[in-house]
């Protein structure tokens, strides 16, 4: 009769014992253990999130933002941007116990319990002036669970500039959290079918606001290039009849035509100085590239022979050039200094590589590799084994070298996408399916 | 050939099987309760120290310590709180930042003004606000669910003697317990269901039972959370987050077979786990930061031993142990171990970029 009680609680008993020795075992536990001054050991692999969370409330208002539009706006586009860099999720401000306007916005004149009582890892917090004229707005970064400022900064401008205030913002927080500048303060370039069948090129900002449109004319405009300072835009356009390069003035929103009369040119890029372009033309079957003015004079042939050479593109400091070239029997990847010497060839898996792009560093090249469908590939800049990283198209780097913005077609429609490139994450698409959007291009920094 | 071959096969078979029986239920016999009764030394105790035996059970050890002692919390503040109504600031900052924010976010010029109308004010708005983090909720609610079933199911098997009650005993733990919840009543009734001398053993054995169920289903929920939190197609590459990797200081292997031990190890492990994030940066990235729990589960001190060399990195890391901080209140018996230190290595692991 006893027996059975007994027998259970000794099973148990031999159960558990059995299993904390297991469990010890497993962990490897009493190597460690003999140890005797040590403090306890303990690893953690990997983080519980990629995502940090983040809290960005509006700006108080010092004077002149009553409604608070100056500040939603400024709130708005700095989430957005946190958003697509990919490190945070933003906590939602209906969860947000604290008044913006009922508290402090510098360290000591608010409750960090507020902010580590929903979970916040980051705040951002900040005060803004605003006239008609001219909108001052101070923002902070911090870091909640130590209490302590990370980030400061103050902007100041005119209305229309608080847009790039919050990107300037944006980009001197990840570099308060991460240790490296955001790229928001930057600008794309694309060809859009938006509001229509033609291919025309727009400007915009990684956010989606501030579309600004370049071409009006009722052809095909393609491959838009920044210049370094990001002052001139260099895209091919039909419009005349003949592909012809246009350089487009971003300031005056003035443009010049760079044609030629000795054949037919294939697109090009504008040297990161922004003096003179490298075209690809196309005379008796063979297709070299020229470095041109911009008058369209040839300054130096780059490249000989009878193959095609196209896609050239420069390195953020000039000092290489990749492109395109079949010269070994299929399109593959080359790089050569910007006089046209020191050409070697970069990619040897695959047979159909195109589109390349030199990472700011000068370390990497991403590139589309046509196999089954284009991918985006990255590979040393002296070769190596490639990595694919996603389905699409016409890769471009952002300033930072963190992120790729490629085209990728999906549902019927192309579009933008943005990537982390280490991790391989395709973070948003960055247009939306109006129209096909492709040929992406990305700018260096609006300022420094 | 022909049956009576087989019929004697049969019966070699059948001898074979019953040997096999007998030698299984030997084996089993030793293992289920020889090798235990070895391996158990406590001695039964004197019957006396039944009060003291329910007093080591209770599901305070199992992770309810908190929410206890907000409930203790909470019938002394307001008496806390309505003498010194003149100095509402000062007190404020003093007892209770979190709600008293609250209740000055919620009504300003209530707190402000020295009447007794914020008293009621108050009452209401402490325990609506979250001055518990969040994790608090979570051991709470697991270990409490856990006991409740296997005890229902110990309870089955012995049969319910209606033996003498100790009085005496379930009273004062009910009287501790200040009924949280149902599970230490059940656990009571187990108690009480075997006055035996064994009932020491019994309940030890339950207890260790009791947290090595929940030591796994928190293993397992943190294989299942792996890799949570990722944007919207994020590829789903994620590295482990288990594995454990415990060297006491005292050197007593008893620390490390306490199953008390091993899950308030874990469950300050998973905290930190939760509470870290990080993005970007080579797999191969690893920070050793020494930090201390203090006895009321505070972090007492950090320092970091041996850096990334990447600074987003290290102070990722720091970042996640002051996050997961204030942690429940160590064991009593291992306030000491927790207090001189835990030495955590933080790898980023692979594919994890």
């Amino acid at each position: 009769m006893s027996v059975q009680p007994r027998g259970a609680t000794c099973a148990w008993r031999a159960v558990s014992v059995l299993l904390s020795i297991g469990i010890l075992l497993l962990t490897g536990v009493p190597a460690r253990a003999q140890l005797q001054s040590s403090p306890l050991q303990m690893e953690i692999v990997g983080p519980g999130s990629k995502l940090a969370p983040i809290a960005v409330s509006q700006l108080k208002n010092l004077g002149g933002d009553d409604q608070g539009d100056v500040s939603a706006r400024f709130v708005d586009v700095l989430s957005r941007d946190l958003e697509l860099s990919g490190y945070f999720r933003l906590i939602k401000p209906e969860a947000y116990i604290e008044n913006a306007q009922q508290s402090g916005y510098q360290l000591g004149q608010f409750n960090f319990t507020d902010w580590s009582s929903i979970n916040a890892e980051f705040l951002v917090k900040g005060a803004i002036t605003a006239s008609d004229s001219v909108v001052t707005i101070d923002a902070f970064l911090y870091d909640v669970a130590a209490q302590k400022q990370l980030v400061g900064k103050r902007f100041s401008g005119s209305p229309q500039d608080v847009n790039r205030m919050a990107r300037r913002f944006a980009d001197a927080l990840l570099g308060g959290i991460t240790g490296q500048r955001g790229p928001f303060d930057s600008k794309i370039a694309l060809v859009s079918t938006r509001g229509g069948r033609f291919k025309e090129i727009y400007i915009t900002s990684l956010d989606g606001k501030d579309l600004y449109r370049v071409t009006n004319n009722p052809t095909i405009n393609l491959s838009p290039s920044f210049d370094r300072g990001v002052g001139h835009l260099l895209y091919t356009s039909y419009k005349s009849g003949a592909p012809d390069l246009y350089l487009f003035n971003l300031a005056t929103r003035r443009e010049v035509r760079i044609g030629s009369d000795r054949g037919l040119l294939l697109g090009g890029t504008v040297s990161p100085d922004g003096d003179s372009v490298v075209a690809a033309e196309e005379r008796g079957g063979a297709t070299n590239l020229f470095l041109l003015d911009l008058h369209g004079n040839v300054i130096r042939q780059l490249t000989h022979g009878g193959a095609i050479n196209v896609n050239p593109s420069f390195s953020s400091d000039g000092r290489l050039l990749a492109f395109t070239s079949d010269r070994g029997g299929t399109p593959q990847i080359y790089v050569m200094n910007p006089d046209g010497g020191g050409a070697r060839r970069v990619t040897y898996s695959g047979s159909y590589n195109t589109d390349p792009a030199i990472s700011p560093k000068g370390d990497r090249i991403a590139y589309q590799t046509r196999n089954g469908g284009f991918h985006i590939a990255i590979i040393g800049i002296n070769g190596g084994q490639p990595t694919v990283l996603a389905a699409g198209q016409h890769p471009s780097w952002s300033p930072d070298g963190r992120y790729l913005i490629f085209s990728a077609g999906r549902d019927g429609a192309s579009r933008l996408y943005l990537m982390q490139v280490d991790s391989g994450k395709i973070i948003a698409p960055i247009t939306k399916e109006d129209g096909d959007a492709t040929d992406p291009a990305w700018s260096w920094w609006l300022g420094d | 050939m022909g049956p009576g071959d087989n019929g004697r096969d049969g019966l070699g078979l059948a001898v074979a099987i019953l040997l096999s029986a007998l030698a299984h239920v030997g084996l089993l016999y030793s293992g289920l309760v020889l090798i235990p009764r070895w391996l158990a030394e406590q001695p039964s105790p004197p019957p006396v120290y039944t009060v003291a035996v329910v007093d080591n059970v209770p599901a305070g050890d199992l992770g309810t310590h908190l929410p206890q002692l907000n409930r203790r919390q909470h019938p002394p503040a307001p008496p806390k709180k309505a003498p010194p109504p003149p100095k509402p600031p000062k007190t404020a900052k003093a007892s209770a930042p979190n709600s008293d924010t609250k209740a000055f976010a919620l009504n300003k010029r209530g707190n402000m003004t020295p009447t007794p109308t914020p008293t009621p004010l108050q009452a209401t708005a402490a325990p609506t606000a979250p001055p518990t983090p969040a994790p608090t909720a979570r051991p709470t609610h697991r270990a409490t669910a856990r006991p409740t079933a296997t005890a229902r199911r110990i309870r089955a098997t012995p049969r319910p003697t209606p033996r003498a009650q100790r009085p005496r005993s379930t009273a004062t733990a009910h009287a501790r317990h200040a009924a949280p919840r149902p599970t230490p009543k059940r656990m009571l009734a187990v108690a009480s269901s075997r006055p035996t001398p064994s009932v020491r053993e019994q309940m030890a054995a339950l207890r260790k039972q009791l947290l090595l169920e929940s030591l796994k289903r928190r293993k397992a929920m943190a294989q299942r959370h792996e890799g949570e939190g990722g944007g919207p197609l994020e590829s789903n590459v994620s590295t482990g987050g288990h594995g454990y990797g415990v060297g006491p200081n005292s050197g007593s292997a008893g620390m490390l077979k306490d199953p008390l031990f091993l899950l308030y190890y874990t469950q300050v492990q998973e905290r930190i786990k939760k509470a870290w994030t990080f993005s970007g940066g080579n797999s191969d990235l690893t920070t050793t930061i020494e930090f201390a729990i203090g006895p009321d589960g505070q972090l007492l001190n950090y320092q970091v031993q041996r850096s990334s060399r990447n600074d987003a990195y290290d102070e990722s890391v720091i970042r996640a142990i002051k996050r997961a901080a204030p942690f429940p209140p160590p064991p009593s018996d291992y306030r000491d171990a927790f207090s001189r230190g835990i030495q955590a290595t933080f790898k980023l692991g692979e594919l994890n970029s």
